[in-house]
């Protein structure tokens, strides 16, 4: 890990392609995420589909964060993978601009705090975990998912859970490709 | 006639979405709600068809979750609440935002490619050019990435593990083989941008200019939106 010690602002044409990269995997990510939330939520209820899938939606930052190492990475990672998505199209369509912009802005303060020094698999899933609460008070406002305190607590836990799970695994697969 | 510019179709669907997002009552989503999907509908119905399956399997999903918020776990109050008014008017507020939120974006992406959309708000939007060399080299990717998911999808399957992602180990399974070549060909790719010159590329900015049919798009938002604010919550409280 040569690079980027204290965090180097400056991205070059690589960054930029890996940026390209994360978009285009988030984008597919992203695309069969809603028919894998669909069915989980039918199958299992809401909090199961929390649990299993919203995490999925989150792992641009970490991805991204992983790969190139610099600060804002995890904000450009997940919002170049919404921007991506709203232009496919998927069904969360320009809503998803929205998401992606809070959700990598929350992702990005996991690497704000340790001043850019750590992009290990545990900092992608505290990346991760921290998208959680931002996508759960979003749906609030947009969806009007508003349940009881103990339901909204439940789906709280779920989704930070499942962001530090889908976090951790897509950090830990983005840092064996050492830079 | 001239045809509006992207960067201004895209202001538009996202100020139709921050407008959804923002209206909170049945009648001033309606009113964004129902002329959008309409004209989304009438310029995407042949691209946009399985979007629309989706959004329509979404829409039931999503009555069956309001009239189990509104009656809780009993499943005789939830049968007896199926067609309240509460339930229909709490199903339409979240259905009309949705209903907006989609038909602008039919709108824009039934009238605008992808690549010109990019290029127009790199020119007239200033959108960092290395933003807009990564969204131009994901969808450059794209053909190829849905390419190899299907080649790792047969391979996995001829080694008797599942095709699709059903578990975090799937996750993994698809990730790395994914990453190790595309992480390879955008190094290879940076490299050559760099050695092209991509650090002294000056994008060309033009600056929004608007043209005739840009003015009468922003006009026509900002009349909606200021309608929609005006409009009462709710029909039922007009005095007679």
């Amino acid at each position: 890990m040569a690079m980027n010690r204290g965090g180097s602002w400056r991205y070059t044409a690589v960054d930029f392609a890996l940026l390209g990269v994360v978009a285009v995997i988030m984008g597919i990510i992203f695309t069969f995420a809603w028919s894998v939330y669909e069915a989980v939520k039918t199958i299992g209820g809401p909090i199961a589909a929390r649990l299993f899938t919203y995490g999925l939606w989150f792992i641009g930052a970490p991805l991204a964060a992983t790969l190139i190492r610099k600060p804002l990475a995890a904000f450009l990672g997940e919002t170049l993978g919404a921007l991506l998505e709203a232009l496919l199209p998927t069904p969360g369509a320009f809503t998803n601009l929205i998401y992606g912009a809070v959700q990598g802005a929350l992702s990005e303060l996991a690497y704000l705090l340790t001043g850019y020094r750590r992009f290990d698999p545990l900092i992608g899933a505290v990346a991760g975990a921290l998208a959680g609460p931002g996508a759960i008070v979003l749906d609030a406002i947009l969806f009007e998912s508003i349940a009881t305190p103990e339901v909204m607590t439940l789906w709280f836990i779920a989704a930070t859970l499942s962001g530090a799970i889908y976090g951790f695994l897509a950090s830990s697969a983005a840092s064996i490709f050492k830079r | 006639m001239h045809r509006p510019r992207p960067s201004t179709l895209f202001i538009y669907a996202l100020g139709i979405t921050l407008a959804a997002f923002i209206l909170r009552d049945p009648v001033p989503l309606a009113f964004l709600a129902i002329p959008h999907f309409i004209l989304g509908l009438l310029l995407g119905y042949r691209r946009f068809k399985i979007l629309i399956l989706i959004f329509l399997l979404g829409m039931t999903g999503l009555y069956l979750n309001v009239v189990a918020v509104h009656s809780g776990p009993s499943l005789e109050r939830f049968l007896a609440s199926l067609f309240s008014p509460e339930v229909i008017i709490g199903f339409l507020s979240i259905a009309f935002r949705l209903m907006a939120i989609t038909g602008a974006t039919m709108i824009f992406l039934s009238l605008v490619e992808p690549y010109p959309a990019v290029k127009s708000l790199e020119e007239d939007l200033y959108l960092p050019k290395g933003v807009a060399f990564s969204i131009y080299y994901a969808l450059r990717l794209l053909p190829l990435i849905q390419r190899l998911a299907r080649d790792i999808s047969n391979v996995r399957r001829m080694r008797g593990a599942r095709p699709y992602i059903a578990t975090p180990g799937d996750f993994i399974g698809f990730l790395r083989p994914l990453l190790s070549i595309l992480v390879e060909r955008a190094l290879w790719t940076g490299i050559a941008a760099e050695l092209r010159g991509f650090a002294r590329r000056r994008p060309r900015r033009r600056g929004y200019r608007p043209g005739p049919m840009d003015i009468l798009v922003l006009t026509l938002l900002v009349v909606e939106v200021l309608i929609a604010l005006q409009l009462p919550p709710d029909l039922t409280l007009q005095p007679l």
